[in-house]
């Protein structure tokens, strides 16, 4: 006896082409490695899981090696796991802009 | 954080996430689903919330610190998007029975249960049951940013088991969680919440749902199947697949629920308005509600023939069930659970005057807590350092939450006697009631009416089961 065949199609959907990158293209450009001796790092927090203190014992450990070097606080940015995450995470790009980051570290998840 | 990440990265500014070790596989798997697969990651050796501040400091001072060096300095590669997706209408598997169930089991295209193989022919039976294209976007889904089509509503019914007939109200469903306000994407946050479809119309009964005795049992076909639907589609779709190493980090989980579907006859007997108009539609309508259910409490009996002894226990139960996970209400402004009741129990209440919304205001002023037991509470999951009067400063919750400094002054549990709503269903010949508590923001009530094609009453004559018994 044979088993019936089946023709199944596919469960999943496609990726919007307006957010996610479409074939062939490039969501993150490359770069050239970073000179901290004059970099902006800024720090973006989920407001728990100890990041204050996380980012405290980095930017100490960073300042003593690079004396220059220029910090952008997470309270520049907001919670970006809080009640306001949509408008947080939306506001992120021209603020990081404005205060010309170089680097975003962005913490914490756990 | 994968979409600070990737807002930062469309900034042109390099991003690093920091991230403790149990979160790599959602990160990174979170990361691929929005066009980032090499996302860079300092790690956290351990778990945050356990480890003391000597360990923790450790950990980053010789772990987390040096990485975080190290993908500072090193040069970033561009990304580039993979391969497009198949069309709809592709053939990606031809097989037997058995051989469709492994391809689909192998690529976390199931939930462990075998499916119904998605042929074109079933797939377009359901189509004839909208008169909407199937292209239609519903919506775009995260954490995969997937489109939530028509056509994919109807694939993923067919695969969880419904019936042709269920697809207007399996759109409402889609359409319901596709609203940015339900916040699907965090469906895979560690308190592992379920979504609950509640159905209050005609549709209930033409449908045969069971709305009396088991009514949240898995077992009849309505309510098990579109449950079961919403999980499939929301781990196809949405990319929320609950396997190690994926993007779902409910830590226990739950399993799906089966829909819950109101007691018209029972609710309108009574002379209580349905749920459908409490949600603002019209009695004629059939709406479909989606919640999220974090915790549902033990059943709560409730005896006596006034509404003051069966509250009884219905608040104190309640009560104990919202818990201090209260907390994330107040933190995210969000609120919504919901009491199941029994008919039997219910009349009591109709028949001494009281209204719902009597019982929402009742529990509203009688369920307290401490303040410092939900900030207790909110250091042990997330190692947090906030206060009531935090949210209450941020402009989350009213003045009344900081009415004084007394770190174990009693505060509201529910943040809006309206915020309550109340069901009836389940066995109308037992004196029973559960509450279904929602979590916060992530999946609060989203309803949407159910729309019915021109031909309805005709493609429903056409869809009559046709089993014979002999």
């Amino acid at each position: 006896m044979h088993d019936p065949q089946f023709d199944v199609v596919w469960p999943l959907a496609r990726h919007a082409q307006t957010n996610a990158p479409t074939a062939g293209t490039a969501p993150v450009r490359a770069r050239a490695a970073l000179d901290l001796n004059s970099a902006t790092v800024a720090f973006l927090w989920t407001y728990n899981r100890k990041g204050d203190r996380m980012y405290d014992i980095m930017k100490g450990t960073l300042r003593g090696e690079y004396p220059d070097i220029r910090f952008v606080d997470y309270d520049a940015f907001g919670n970006i796991h809080g009640a306001s995450e949509r408008e947080v995470v939306a506001a992120i790009p021209q603020l990081l802009q404005q205060h010309k980051a170089d680097v975003a570290v962005i913490g914490v998840a756990g | 954080m994968s979409r600070a990440y990737l807002a930062a990265e469309q900034a042109g500014v390099r991003a690093i996430a920091v991230t403790a070790t149990a979160f790599m596989g959602m990160q990174r798997a979170t990361g691929k689903a929005i066009g980032l697969p090499d996302l860079r990651i300092a790690e956290y050796p351990g778990v945050i919330t356990i480890d003391g501040e000597e360990t923790f400091d450790r950990n980053v001072r010789e772990r987390v610190f040096p990485e975080l060096m190290e993908r500072i300095r090193e040069p970033v590669k561009a990304v580039v998007a993979e391969a497009a997706d198949p069309a709809p209408r592709d053939i990606v598997c031809r097989g037997s029975f058995d051989d469709i169930q492994e391809h689909f089991h192998r690529r976390l295209w199931s939930d462990g249960l075998p499916i119904v193989p998605p042929t074109l022919d079933r797939v377009e039976r359901f189509l004839e049951f909208t008169d909407r294209d199937p292209d239609e976007i519903l919506g775009v889904l995260l954490p995969e940013m997937r489109e939530a089509t028509v056509w994919s509503v109807a694939v993923n019914g067919v695969m969880a088991g419904c019936r042709p007939e269920y697809f207007p109200i399996l759109l409402a469903v889609v359409e319901a969680v596709a609203d940015p306000e339900f916040r699907l994407l965090h469906a895979g946050a560690t308190p592992g919440w379920e979504p609950l479809v509640i159905v209050s119309g005609d549709l209930v009964r033409t449908l045969n749902f069971n709305y009396q005795a088991g009514a949240m049992r898995v077992g009849s076909q309505a309510n098990t199947s579109i449950g079961r639907f919403l999980r499939l589609f929301m781990r196809n779709v949405a990319g929320l697949r609950s396997f190690p190493g994926q993007t779902d980090k409910g830590t226990l989980g739950m399993t799906f629920n089966v829909a819950l579907a109101e007691n018209d006859e029972a609710v309108i007997g009574m002379g209580w308005q349905p749920f459908r108009v409490d949600r603002g539609f019209a009695r004629e309508d059939t709406v479909v509600t989606v919640q999220s259910v974090v915790a549902i409490s033990p059943p709560i009996y409730s005896g006596g023939d006034t509404p003051e002894t069966q509250l009884e226990f219905i608040t104190s139960i309640f009560g104990t069930t919202c818990g201090p996970w209260t907390f994330s209400g107040l933190v995210y402004g969000n609120w919504h659970p919901l009491l199941v009741m029994s008919p039997v129990v219910a009349k009591v209440f109709a028949d001494n005057g009281w209204t719902k919304d009597r019982i929402r205001q009742h529990l509203y002023d009688s369920l307290k807590i401490p303040a410092s037991t939900m900030e207790r509470y909110f250091w042990h999951v997330a190692a947090s350092r906030w206060k009531v009067k935090d949210a209450v400063l941020e402009g989350t919750i009213p003045a009344l939450y900081a009415a004084s400094d007394d770190p174990d002054r009693l505060v509201p549990m529910c943040l809006k006697a309206e915020w309550i709503n109340i069901v009836l269903a389940g066995d109308p010949g037992r004196n029973q009631s559960r509450a279904y508590i929602n979590n916060h923001e992530h999946g609060v009530p989203v309803s949407r009416r159910v729309v019915l094609p021109a031909r309805w009453k005709e493609l429903l004559a056409s869809a009559q089961p046709k089993a014979s018994t002999t």
